[in-house]
């Protein structure tokens, strides 16, 4: 099937001297420098310009994470949760469903006084996509 | 071969779309696809005003189309659906499952819109039993991949390909024209109305890549598959759809027009075409290449 987002046979790697750049079937998608730390590309998560202005004019590269409402979540049904696997490696999977493990144990255990732990925030974030995290759409009442 | 115009993508204001229109019912085209397909915000037509635009094309001897919204998110949506769905006289594009499953209810025949996953002779097949009558291929389709369905007519459905114009490449819920103007969704000022064809996106070496449009995303390259024309009759395409912009549409027909009745072969229209071009153009997906390329 074509029309798959980035692929990783379209995804190639150079280092420049403008820094390191990823680019998606030619197109360049980011451009890190030293030390920065760099993702795999996905079109919607480039840096663009639009206009004057360069940014990441689609998503920012951020990973949604729920665990501060987990109650609610469990409250509302939740029966399960899926976390994204897709271009990750074995030991991420891991990592993420160890703390997911703990904090949905901990939810359940006592759902009136849970709290994210800090621990497991920083662990989840040092393995996020930009290092830092979201409640992407439940941030917002739903229209 | 038939010819058919595109559901307007953009955001324009309420006179140009009456204008168009008007301008539309002299041009040869034959099959006028009509509605709001993006955003349920963008209310500058009223459903009377579509509808009245749709008896002046039929009046014009058109075969006019009312195409649903491609996500829908609220009861409102539904609601607007449901007055397309039952609007009593023209047939229906169905650009999601919902609006097939209103119109199945209502055993009334409805076209497949491009953006319904349909990829293989089972769901095709499907969708013939609940009242399909015309399939618009989804963009990303290959030629290769087409030829090797089963014969559509068959199922009584016609086939219609998209052969001029950019690519609807996403849908969010998310506003990225808003996005460029640091607005919330909610509060988005209708800020795509700025932007007749679209607000174009490159990448950090300015190289045209995307085109922002609302809540959709499109190709920046125009996908123009005119020269393969006379491929076309073998892969039972009956009808071809070109994408309105803002400029040159009525050319753009025309010159499809002229290659359909034979007073212009394809690759001659492809070379005047070509002239022409004021963006990239691509026919990557087509025959089984990255979407963005232009192969030959």
């Amino acid at each position: 099937m074509h029309g798959v987002c980035s692929p990783a046979s379209a995804v190639r790697w150079e280092e420049t001297a403008a820094g390191r750049q990823s680019r998606v079937g030619g197109m360049l998608i980011d451009r890190y420098q030293d030390g920065q730390p760099a993702a795999y590309p996905t079109i919607c998560k480039g840096r663009y310009r639009v206009g004057d202005h360069v940014y990441y004019a689609i998503e920012e590269p951020t990973s949604l994470n729920v665990i501060e409402i987990l109650p609610e979540l469990v409250r509302g049904g939740v029966a399960a949760l899926k976390v994204e696997g897709r271009q990750r490696g074995p030991a991420y999977v891991a990592r993420v469903t160890k703390v997911l493990r703990a904090a949905l144990d901990a939810c359940c255990a006592d759902p009136a006084r849970f709290t994210p732990r800090q621990e497991w925030l920083d662990e989840l974030n040092s393995m996020a996509e930009g290092r830092c995290h979201t409640l992407g759409a439940y941030h917002r009442p739903w229209q | 071969m038939k010819l058919s115009l595109a559901p307007i993508p953009w955001f324009w204001e309420r006179a140009r779309v009456f204008d168009f229109y008007a301008s539309i019912a002299a041009t040869p085209i034959d099959i006028v696809y009509l509605g709001e397909t993006v955003c349920s915000k963008r209310r500058e037509l009223r459903p009377e005003d579509w509808l009245q635009i749709a008896a002046a094309l039929s009046e014009a001897g058109k075969e006019a189309v009312l195409s649903t919204l491609t996500l829908i998110e609220a009861e409102s949506e539904l609601a607007t659906l449901k007055r397309i769905v039952e609007n009593g006289r023209y047939l229906v594009e169905a650009n999601d499952m919902a609006a097939v499953e209103m119109l199945s209810e209502r055993e009334l025949p409805f076209v497949i819109g491009p953006q319904v996953n349909v990829y293989n002779g089972e769901t095709l097949a499907l969708l013939a039993r609940l009242g399909a009558r015309r399939w618009v291929v989804p963009t990303e389709i290959s030629r290769a991949q087409l030829a090797a369905l089963p014969d559509r007519r068959f199922l009584q459905m016609q086939t219609e390909v998209q052969i001029y114009g950019d690519l609807a490449l996403a849908y969010s819920a998310r506003c990225y024209t808003a996005r460029a103007h640091n607005l919330q969704k909610d509060a988005c000022a209708f800020v795509c109305r700025e932007y007749p064809d679209g607000l174009p996106l490159a990448t950090m070496e300015d190289e045209p890549f995307l085109v922002l449009n609302g809540i959709q995303t499109r190709s920046a390259a125009v996908c123009d598959l005119l020269a393969d024309w006379d491929d076309f009759g073998a892969l039972q395409i009956e009808v071809g759809r070109i994408v309105p912009r803002s400029t040159g549409t009525a050319r753009i027909i025309d010159l499809a027009h002229q290659v359909a009745v034979g007073r212009l072969d394809a690759a001659a229209a492809a070379r005047e075409l070509a002239a022409q071009r004021a963006a990239p153009h691509c026919n990557g997906h087509w025959h089984g290449a990255a979407g963005m390329e232009q192969v030959g």
